[in-house]
This record gives structure tokens, C-alpha cells and sequence, in this order.
């Protein structure tokens, strides 16, 4: 059974394959999406986060999740040496880059702690998989094509790990990258990442896109991870072990 | 070894004029998939707004800034002669250092390889949506402004 709805601007879609799926417990994943959506959003003037960010709420008054984040936001900041952060341009608390991410995972705990076992859950183009697909094979998860968004450029098999994309919309002659005006000519367009978890792939997908080119030797060195990396000429650099997780017929 | 010499010569100027020919069909392709794209993506509320086939109003245009995942996206649209001549982004998600120096560079253990279209048979699919759906949401608003 699937199931997708548009929630937090982006479409998010569930399916669980398990024997004798209930559509109740779709509506219970979605019901946590509208929660994160509520409490994390920068934009809902009633979020935690726009309180934390009027000085309205005191830091021990801080709800068990937003404590989460924010130690989780740290440490992320540590491991990308700074690329990854939750202060945005204008000093305020933004902890959205990570939010997609640990909602996803915490999503997949609630339906395996109702006993499911086989379902993937996918918002944004980031993906949980779980066990396998309806053909009792591993997920087959494609790698759209940043420059047609109606195609596919990978297809991998995956069962377990999260894979989270970050990227622009193409820019090519026709757009300019207000920080690079007179950049080189060969950038990056779309990073994959691939990792034990979406909260661990989604993360280090934002941090490494941040890096630009040299993102995809930051995930090489990272264990358990494998990137995939598109530049503007369309040429792919992927890691070591990124082969080993791609779709055999 | 002349012989090497002359391989090793033909060998480098074929890949400099192939490495050529696959730039220029590329920006080619780019322009296309620019076109495509604003032309029929149609899961964006305003997507319907962007039609490559309207005629316009010369001028500049801004678009709404929309928030996205990480940041917000504004764009302008540069019209002339009723077709759209550039977009330049106004804003963009900034809240990464771009400056930040990374260590640790990796052996060179990366592989390379052209991007191919592959078969579309797969339960779900990866990409980066919430960037984009921002540039066409503020694009199609400037787009708005811009229409005769």
C-alpha cells in the first residue's frame, strides 16, 4: 500500500509492503510529519523555533525534540568542520537542514516499533528503506537526472540504509550563482549520498553539497557512506564503494 | 618510440576535439533541458505560469522568495524581446560556509563516468526537489508580472 501527500512544501510518499498493512497507520506517519512541520518550521510565526528565535522560550523550557536537534545540529557542525550550521544569514536559529532528515528516521522507528518491516518512507527525494519491495527484492531507488527532472541516471538496490540528494536547479548559461559569479566552469550539481540511516545520509548530503567539489571526497572518507556526485558538464565522480550498491539485473 | 610519440599526439588532440564536441552538445542539451523543464514540470502549484510558448513583456522581473529547505530562493527574470534572456538568483539558501577550508582531500580512488539515462522501473527516486520547486515557485511569479 502507498500512500503520498504534499506536506512541508514537498511531497512526501510511504509505502509498506508487510501482509495486512492498515491504512490508520499512514494516517499516524503523516499526523508526525504535520507535528515536525509545527514545532521546527522557520516560516510559522507559532513554531518552537520562531519562539526560540523571538527570545520568547528559555533554553531549559526547550521541548525533548528541539533539545535533540540542537545537540545533533552541534555535532554536525563539528564533523562537516563548519559546513553544516543552523545559523542562518541573518543570525537566526534555522535547524531545517537537519530536521528532513531525523524526521524521516524517526517516521521508520514508529512504523518498525508497530511491526512493520518492509517500507521505504521518502520526503523530499530523501529516502528510508526498510527490508524489501513488493517483489521481495531489494528497493530499487533511482537517482534523478538534475538536468531532466523526468529521468533517471542511477538505479541502486537498496535495503536498510537512507539516501538523501542535495542540489540546485541547474545552472547553466541562463542562471548565475550569486556566490561564484566568475567561478570555474566545472561545478557541482546534484550530490547523492548514500548512508547507514537518512538522518546520517541527509546530513552529510548538506554538508558535502556545501563543499562543492571537494564533497565527494569528504563522504569517500566517511565509513559506511558512498556518494554520487553530478557536475554541470554531466560527468559523475562517485566513491570506491558506490559501485557494489548499484541495480544488477 | 616516433611511433608512441605520434599515438600519444593523436591520442590527445581526438580526446581534446571529442571533450570539445561533448561541451558544445552539451550546452546545447542544457539550453533544452532548460527550456523542458520550465515547460512542463507541472507538480509546483504556479508551474503552469511558465510556458516557454507565451510571449512576455520585456523587462525585469522578480519573483517571490520562497522558502525552501535550507534557505529561501528568489529569482529575476530578464525578458527581452518576449523570451526569457536570463535568470539571476536574488537569493539563495546561504546557511553553509562556503569559505570554510576542508581538509583531508582523498587518494584519488574516485571514479568518473558520463551521466546515462537509465531504465525508469524503480519503487522510488532520490533528487533534489526543494530547491528547485522554490526556483520555479519565485520564477513563475516573476513570470507572472512579466505576462502581457
Amino acid at each position: 500500500m502507498k500512500q503520498e501527500r504534499i506536506m512541508m512544501g514537498m511531497p512526501i510518499s510511504i509505502e509498506i509492503v508487510d501482509l495486512g498493512v492498515k491504512e490508520k497507520v499512514f494516517e499516524q506517519v503523516f499526523n508526525f510529519f504535520t507535528y515536525v512541520d509545527e514545532k521546527f518550521s522557520t516560516y510559522k510565526i507559532s513554531s518552537e523555533t520562531s519562539q526560540i528565535n523571538q527570545g520568547l522560550i528559555k533554553e531549559n523550557d526547550y521541548s525533548e525534540d528541539m533539545k535533540e536537534v540542537i545537540k545533533l545540529s552541534a555535532e554536525t557542525m563539528r564533523q562537516t568542520n563548519g559546513f553544516f550550521t543552523t545559523t542562518d544569514v541573518d543570525g537566526n536559529f534555522d535547524p531545517l537542514g537537519l530536521v528532513k532528515g531525523w524526521a524521516i528516521n524517526k517516521a521508520c522507528l514508529l512504523l518498525e516499533k508497530l511491526g512493520y518491516k518492509n517500507f521505504y518512507i521518502e520526503a523530499g527525494g530523501d529516502i528510508q528503506t526498510k527490508g524489501n519491495n513488493k517483489d521481495n527484492k531489494f528497493w530499487a531507488v533511482g537517482i534523478r537526472n538534475p538536468f531532466k527532472l523526468d529521468e533517471i541516471i542511477k538505479v541502486l538496490s537498496l535495503s536498510g540504509q537512507g539516501i538523501a540528494t542535495s542540489g540546485t536547479y541547474l545552472r547553466g548559461q541562463h542562471i548565475t550563482n550569486p556566490f561564484k559569479l566568475n567561478s570555474a566552469i566545472t561545478e557541482i550539481v546534484s550530490l547523492t549520498v548514500v548512508g547507514p540511516n537518512i538522518y546520517e545520509a541527509d546530513r552529510f548530503a548538506t554538508a558535502a553539497f556545501a563543499m562543492g567539489k571537494a564533497g565527494i571526497h569528504f563522504i569517500e572518507n566517511l565509513t559506511d557512506f558512498e556518494g554520487y556526485v553530478v557536475d554541470n558538464f554531466g560527468v559523475a565522480t562517485y566513491t570506491s564503494g558506490f559501485e557494489k550498491l548499484t541495480f544488477k539485473v | 618510440m616516433n611511433f608512441v610519440g605520434s599515438i600519444k599526439k593523436y591520442l590527445v588532440s581526438s580526446a581534446l576535439i571529442a571533450s570539445f564536441i561533448f561541451y558544445a552538445i552539451f550546452q546545447r542539451s542544457n539550453d533544452t533541458a532548460v527550456k523542458k523543464q520550465i515547460g512542463n514540470f507541472s507538480v509546483e502549484n504556479k508551474a503552469s505560469d511558465i510556458n516557454p510558448t507565451i510571449v512576455y513583456k520585456d523587462g525585469i522581473f522578480t519573483g517571490n522568495s520562497v522558502n525552501v529547505d535550507y534557505g529561501n530562493v528568489q529569482v529575476q527574470a530578464v525578458i527581452k524581446n518576449g523570451k526569457i534572456a536570463d535568470i539571476k538568483f536574488l537569493e539563495f539558501p546561504t546557511n553553509h560556509k562556503y569559505s570554510a577550508e576542508v581538509s583531508a582531500y582523498s587518494t584519488p580512488i574516485l571514479r568518473t563516468e558520463a551521466i546515462q539515462v537509465q531504465s525508469a522501473n524503480v519503487d522510488v527516486v532520490s533528487g533534489a526537489t526543494a530547491t528547485s520547486s522554490g526556483f520555479i515557485e519565485s520564477l513563475a511569479s516573476a513570470l507572472i508580472l512579466a505576462k502581457k
